[in-house]
Parts: structure tokens; C-alpha cells; sequence
């Protein structure tokens, strides 16, 4: 890549910088390179010494984050130094990233979240049923409407379904933690793939 | 190395270079990069920030027919120097500490270890 190439795609990738910061990096990589010509060496070696021009910018916005959060701790700029120290302002897909994994993991914990709400339903149904079938057959035996086989096979049915229903809800339980679990690995994953590439810098 | 300690080395590492007398970012560079095993572009953040918090204070001067920048220290920046090298004193005693340990041969390995248990038993 040439000196104006690079300068050129740094320039790009600096574009969400304030103005005055993104003349300065440009002015000092500018000079930089001039002066390692000077020395003897290059221009294409020195600017693949430099590594790509995004990972060059993305060095230079992180520290503008952390300066911008230093000088005045607003809410949002706090929250970007936080965003830039975990690596995700840091990385050269910066913003458009960042969003696709914050909503893939909303959509996880939603589709999480529905699941279990709708085994928590159903099982209920089975519940409430269960208990139905149960309380009328010993209404009826009581009142003497059902006798013999029919009170006997109608009563049981209906232990076994709340039996079954107790059991259900303890599954339930298991699951919807072991769930969660899944959930909170899978951000730790994720975070985990973040900072590991922020450590290779 | 791991990377927070390379980045408060390197702070005190551009800090260093600039003491030793006035100088531009490539020449910083150069000096540094060998030492510490960073990218040539990992200098300019730290130059922009030292100079930022006032560590630095910046002039052009010309060369060649172009002008160039140059980075001197300033007592922010002696402060900021002075106050790592106290630190730095405590990491001579841990560093020389770990170093010593390491140097121990494996036959009295084992024995060394024994003696120091026995003797923190005592």
C-alpha cells in the first residue's frame, strides 16, 4: 500500500473521530512515514509495518473514547469508555456489530423466555384438569352417582395426572435454570471472543 | 506479555525517551518498539494522550523542508516519571525474588521445597 492509500483509508476509518483529532493522527502517520523514508527504508514497508489502516484507527478512536470519558463523564460517554474497554468500539465493525450481537442476544433470552412461559401454561392446563378430574370423581363417589370400577378408574386417572403435573413443574424448573445458564454462557462466550481479540493487539 | 502491563510500560517507556531529550514520533518509536514488542502505530495513542494530560508539550521545528513535530518534557511529565520509578523500585526486589526461585536445580528442587515448608511449620 502506498502513503496516500494509507492515509487515505486511515482518514476513512477516522470519520467518527472530532475533526481536530482525525487531523492530527493524519498530520503525525504523514510525517511518520516520511521520516522512515528518510531513514533509508521503504514506503510500502513501512506501511505494512504500521498493520492496516482500520486497525490503526481503531487503536486511535479507543484512546479518544477513554480521553472523551475522562474530560466529561457523561452517561454516554462513560458507557462508550465502558464499550471501548471490552472491545467493541475497538473493533473495526464497530457499531453495526455491536448491534447485531446485542440483538441476537435479546432474541435468544426472548425466544428463552417464551418457551418456558408456554410450558408453564400448558402444564398448568394439566394441573388444573388433573385436580378437576380428581375433585369430581370424589365429589361423585361422596354423592354416590359413581360406584365400583368407574369412581375407582376416574379417581385414579386423575392422581396419576397431578402427580404427573408435580413432577412436570419440577422438570420445569430444572429447565428453565439450566436455560438461564445456557443464556449467561453463551454472553460469556461472547464476551470472551471480544476481549480475546482485544488481547492480540 | 500481558497486555495492561505492556500498556503501563510503554507509558513510562515513551516517557523515558522524551527525558532523555527532545524528540519526534518516529524516533520515539524506533527506540521503543524493539523493547517492549508492540506495533510501530501502538505509539502514537500514547504520545497523543501523555501530550493530552500534559505530560508533553509540543513544537514544530523544520527539517529537510518540512516541518516537524517534536515532543518535550514538561514537570507534569518529570512528575508522572519520577512517580513510576518509585514503583518501579518495589519491582526490582519482586522481579529479583521470582528469578532466584526459578534458578534452583531439580535434585535440590525437591529438598528446597521440603526445607521451606518444614521451616514455615516451625
Amino acid at each position: 500500500m502506498t502513503k496516500d492509500a494509507f492515509l487515505t483509508e486511515l482518514g476513512n476509518a477516522l470519520l467518527m473521530v472530532p475533526e481536530s483529532e482525525r487531523a492530527e493522527a493524519l498530520h503525525y502517520y504523514r510525517e511518520y512515514i516520511e521520516d522512515a523514508v528518510d531513514a533509508g527504508r521503504s514506503e510500502e514497508e513501512v506501511v505494512a509495518s504500521l498493520e492496516a489502516p482500520g486497525v490503526v484507527a481503531s487503536r486511535i478512536r479507543t484512546e479518544a473514547t477513554l480521553a472523551r470519558a475522562a474530560d466529561r463523564p457523561t452517561p454516554r460517554n462513560t458507557s462508550r469508555a465502558l464499550a471501548a474497554v471490552f472491545g467493541i468500539l475497538s473493533l473495526p465493525i464497530t457499531l453495526p456489530l455491536a448491534i447485531c450481537i446485542i440483538a441476537l442476544a435479546i432474541c435468544v433470552a426472548a425466544v428463552a423466555f417464551a418457551v418456558i412461559v408456554a410450558v408453564a401454561v400448558s402444564i398448568a392446563a394439566i394441573v388444573a384438569a388433573a385436580i378437576v378430574v380428581g375433585a369430581r370423581s370424589v365429589y361423585l363417589l361422596i354423592i354416590g352417582a359413581m360406584t365400583g370400577n368407574a369412581a375407582v378408574f376416574t379417581l385414579g386417572l386423575g392422581l396419576i395426572g397431578t402427580a404427573l403435573a408435580i413432577f412436570a413443574v419440577i422438570l420445569l424448573c430444572y429447565v428453565a435454570v439450566g436455560v438461564c445458564r445456557g443464556v449467561g454462557h453463551f454472553f460469556r462466550w461472547v464476551s470472551g471472543k471480544v476481549s480475546k481479540g482485544r488481547a492480540t493487539k | 506479555m500481558d497486555p495492561q502491563l505492556k500498556k503501563g510500560l510503554l507509558d513510562a517507556c515513551v516517557l523515558t525517551v522524551v527525558e532523555q531529550g527532545d524528540t519526534y514520533g518516529y524516533l520515539v518509536t524506533q527506540k521503543t518498539v524493539d523493547l517492549l514488542h508492540v506495533s510501530e502505530s501502538a505509539l502514537y495513542p500514547v504520545l497523543r494522550r501523555l501530550e493530552q494530560q500534559g505530560c508533553f508539550e509540543t513544537y514544530n521545528a523544520e527539517y529537510g523542508g518540512r516541518l516537524r513535530k517534536y515532543y518535550r518534557m514538561t514537570p507534569v511529565g518529570e512528575e508522572r516519571l519520577a512517580k513510576t520509578r518509585e514503583e518501579m523500585e518495589d519491582l526490582y526486589a519482586i522481579i529479583e525474588f521470582i528469578m532466584k526461585t526459578e534458578q534452583k536445580p531439580d535434585a535440590d528442587g525437591e529438598k528446597s521445597a521440603k526445607e521451606l515448608t518444614e521451616g514455615e511449620g516451625k
